[in-house]
């Protein structure tokens, strides 16, 4: 399990480097440049003469690069072109909001998916099932910034109970945080829930035709037994990795709700960096989300030991 | 001691003895706005296009002290607060809150002093001497002096900052063109005679903003970008990059109302900025915005009939037009132009481009631009919308069967949609390109056409100059007509002002003739709030939060 450790460790400081060093270069042959996009054509050649020299944007691009890789290792990503700003500081402003809006939304999701995937699957091709289904496919086929409109126009501007904007950080407070991501959580939450609904379903129907369950029940083993303990649990193998791979998505590509909400999380963030070629940001939303991704993926990876013992990572064991 | 001797005398009675500080009264203001071209804005302020009989300017109420509101800006960032260097307008509008000018224009359109109680206009208009307040503080409790104003100016134009050119009638600093006298005197020389200086030094005047040299040294430019120190109605005290701005009234700030009572009157103003549409207007329809700078066209009539939400609209200062490139075929001859711009339904334009809410006019000067503006009937028709002449020139011209592509980004792409149709519709193949603003800029020179405007410039000047002579920073379309550069550089010294409008309107004349652009209409300028928000007169471009109070 150590040396899996590691090795899952080395891997991933491989890949970083990796991820770091293609967007490194690659936001540099976008056509365009960063000076040009804040002052249009009265970026006359003296202020692109001072802005690239305060952002050492005049130097080689490999000195650049080093100097780069050296700051980052002490992880101090430079400052946005835009608004001079540490991008260590507006990544740690916009990664909560991410998160925030991800954990409730995927809170959300699973607490409408899973029951209503029980009810499908132990009731297929019954009214149940049909009506679920056609939730799930409605969920699927709107997405989040549509959903986000219709929340925000309800529970916003008709009802009054929810903001429709802005962000406000759990330091001022669980109530104020939870009303300022309840309709961007939803937003995103509905098709994620929609999508594990999906899965679940099939995963389960799956798993309660298996030939184990069916002796089960020959031998008189409980339906809420053969169901929770039995079923479920052997079907959550490939619904863990659909939503954890699914969480990571909105995680960081929840732009369009982001916009619809006058949030300013990530996937806004890195939208906005990359039209305005703000190097250092891309540079530094693209890092965070690879790192992001990658916990992601572990988390997932040790949640199979969890759920199936068949499944270890300690080398002896298997041998 | 003023030397009043020296009088220049307009053939409308404004004269330097009228020019000299304190204050210029509203009547010398709107002839002096006149000849820096924003006489509409005076014959306007505080009148009409409120959806609610404009409650919040008649002065009926009281203003109460206290209290804080949310204020939208219609922005995806608000990240560069150095008044210098910012380049769009709702920025700048912002700005304006934060830094000072020497002078101002007041809600009930005086000039006045800001910085300065005083000043005197010499040399035929080519010099002012300006007496600064000693009463003022930065935000960062140093005292303001001439320095100041010497530092800022020096900055602006050393620098070439984006603004600098605001200031390029001025003298070479080392030759005088800004010189301390005293601690609380400084003086500003023009290369010629230049009454509209005093606009350009004014608050709104955005290369003059005085700003703190102590603390932009101690927090470096990246800092003073999101926390600028000026001397301000409010301070910044915290700033979220992209989501929202906290205003807290500055205690020390030296501006009063008629009565005497301290400015601002709130206590503070959260600026949020918002980038959607539909998020805006949602915001202010649900509460948590008390005020939004721009109320996008589209929604401009569903917050109208709304009866908790107060809009004020009235004609902008811009002109809006395809630029046609007359490097690149087929906009290589004038008739070919002609017959381009005589293809676009400016009617259709405004109805479907701006939701109606713009004057369809193909002419260079807004009605806002009262002085110079003449009924359409005065003007040139050579812009017209008549699709069979249109055709015609295009046959004249040999370019029926011509390629085009239009550039556009994301601002213009929906504009461009239209053109795109209209011009289809008449047989012409025309395609779009549409790229991000980030490639948009390094694309336009070679372009065949795209879609420009100018902002809400108080003098004509800064929109034409720039777009039209063949040396300005703006001529997309590779305009060079020496006829009109002679009379560009010369309305920029002409102090009569009838002279000088006879030289603007031949500037416009020459320009619909020519077609260098082809022309489709002013757009308007409409700003919402809440009922409970009162203070707002409408001047287009300003947004200034100091007169705004709240009844809740």
């Amino acid at each position: 399990m150590k040396q899996h450790a590691l090795a899952r460790l080395g891997q991933s400081a491989i890949l970083v480097w990796l991820v770091s060093t293609i967007v490194f270069f690659w936001v540099r042959l976008l056509p365009g440049g960063p000076f040009q996009t804040m002052f249009g054509q009265q970026a006359n050649p003296q202020v692109i003469k001072n802005m690239a020299t305060e952002f050492g944007l005049n130097q080689p691009l490999y000195m650049q690069y080093l100097n780069w890789m050296s700051d980052l290792v002490l992880l101090d990503g430079g400052r946005s072109i835009t608004s001079g700003e540490k991008v260590t500081s507006i990544l740690l402003q916009a990664a909560p909001k991410s998160i925030s809006i991800a954990v409730l939304g995927a809170v959300i999701g699973l607490s409408l998916a899973f029951p209503a995937a029980i009810i499908s699957a132990t009731h297929k091709d019954r009214l149940p099932d049909i009506v679920s289904t056609i939730i799930a496919y409605i969920g699927l086929s709107m997405p989040g910034f549509f959903i986000g409109i219709l929340l925000a126009l309800i529970f916003g501007v008709y009802l009054g109970w929810l903001p429709v904007f802005g962000y406000t950080p759990l330091s001022e407070g669980v109530i104020p945080w939870l009303k300022s991501v309840a309709l961007p959580a939803a937003a995103v939450g509905l098709p994620y829930g929609a999508v594990v609904m999906r899965i679940t379903r099939s995963s389960l129907i799956d798993t309660l035709n298996a030939p184990y369950l069916r002796t089960a029940r020959a031998k008189g083993v409980g339906s809420r037994v053969r169901l929770y303990k039995h079923a479920l649990q052997n079907a959550l193998i490939p619904i863990v990795t659909i939503a954890g791979i699914q969480f990571g998505i909105i995680v960081v590509g929840t732009v369009t709700v982001e916009f619809v909400f006058g949030i300013n999380a990530l996937g806004r963030l890195l939208v906005e960096s990359i039209l305005q070629r703000n190097y250092p940001v891309t540079q530094g939303v693209i890092i965070l989300i690879a790192v992001m991704m990658i916990l992601i993926n572990i988390i997932v990876d040790l949640t199979y030991t969890v759920l199936d013992p068949q499944i270890s990572y300690d080398s002896e064991a298997r041998s | 001691m003023k030397n009043r001797s020296d009088t220049v005398t307009d053939s409308e009675g404004v004269s330097l003895e009228d020019l000299q500080g304190p204050t210029i009264n509203r009547r010398t203001t709107v002839k002096l706005l006149s000849v820096a071209g924003v006489a509409g804005l005076a014959g306007c302020a505080g009148a009409g296009g409120s959806n609610s009989g404009d409650a919040s300017t008649t002065g009926d109420e009281t203003p109460e002290s206290g209290g804080s509101i949310t204020a939208g800006w219609y922005a995806s960032g608000l990240d560069d607060l150095d008044p210098h260097y910012v380049t769009s307008g709702e920025r700048f509008q912002l700005i304006a809150n934060i830094t000072s000018g020497l002078t101002m224009v007041t809600p009930e359109m005086e000039m006045q002093g800001d910085l300065a109680t005083d000043w005197t206009v010499e040399n035929g208009g080519a010099r002012i001497v300006y007496k600064l307040r000693k009463d003022v503080s930065f935000h960062n409790g140093e005292e303001f002096t001439a320095d100041d104003v010497a530092f800022s100016v020096r900055r602006s134009v050393s620098q070439e900052a984006p603004n600098s050119d605001l200031l390029s009638p001025l003298k070479p600093l080392d030759e005088g063109g800004v010189s301390v006298i005293d601690d609380y005197t400084i003086a500003v020389e023009f290369e010629q005679p230049y009454i509209p200086g005093l606009i350009y030094f004014s608050r709104e005047g955005r290369a003059a903003n005085v700003i703190n040299q102590t603390a932009l040294e101690e927090k470096g430019r990246e800092e003073f970008k999101r926390f600028p120190v000026g001397t301000g109605p409010f301070e910044v005290v915290s700033h979220d990059v992209g989501e929202k701005i906290e205003l807290e009234a500055f205690d020390d700030y030296y501006g009063t109302d008629e009565n005497g009572t301290q400015l601002p009157y709130l206590d503070g103003v959260t600026i949020r900025a918002v980038p959607e549409a539909g998020t805006i207007v949602n915001a202010l329809r649900s509460s948590d915005l008390d005020f939004i700078n721009e109320v996008p066209l589209e929604n401009a009539p569903q917050l109208k009939q709304n009866s908790e939400i107060v809009t004020h609209q009235r004609p902008d200062l811009n002109y809006y037009n395809l630029s046609m490139n007359s490097d690149v075929e087929p906009f290589t001859t004038k008739t070919a132009r002609l017959g381009f711009a005589k293809l676009i339904d400016s009617e259709r334009m405004v109805e479907e481009g701006f939701f109606g809410n713009a004057n369809p006019e193909p002419t260079l000067y807004s009605p806002a631009h009262e002085w110079i503006y003449r009924d359409w009937e005065d003007k040139p028709q050579d812009q017209a919308y008549d699709p069979e002449e249109g055709q015609r020139l295009l046959e004249e011209a040999g370019v029926t069967d011509a390629s085009v592509t239009l550039l556009a980004d994301s601002r213009t792409t929906r504009l461009m949609e239209i053109i795109q149709r209209q011009l289809s519709n008449a047989g012409l193949d025309v395609n779009i390109e549409q790229v991000s603003t980030s490639v948009y800029w390094d694309r336009v020179p070679d372009a065949d056409a795209v879609i420009t405007w100018s902002s809400g410039d108080y003098d004509p000047d800064t929109g034409i100059y720039r777009s039209f002579h063949s040396e300005g920073i703006f001529n997309d379309a590779g305009y060079d007509n020496g006829r009109v550069d002679e009379l560009l550089e010369a309305q920029r010294e002409t102090t009569d002002r009838d002279e000088r409008r006879e030289q603007l309107q031949e500037i416009e004349d020459r320009v619909i003739k020519d077609a260098p652009t082809a022309f489709f209409g002013h757009r308007e300028d409409v700003v919402g709030h809440r009922s409970h928000v009162s203070g707002f007169v409408h001047v287009p471009f300003q947004r200034r939060l100091e007169y705004l109070w709240t009844s809740e």
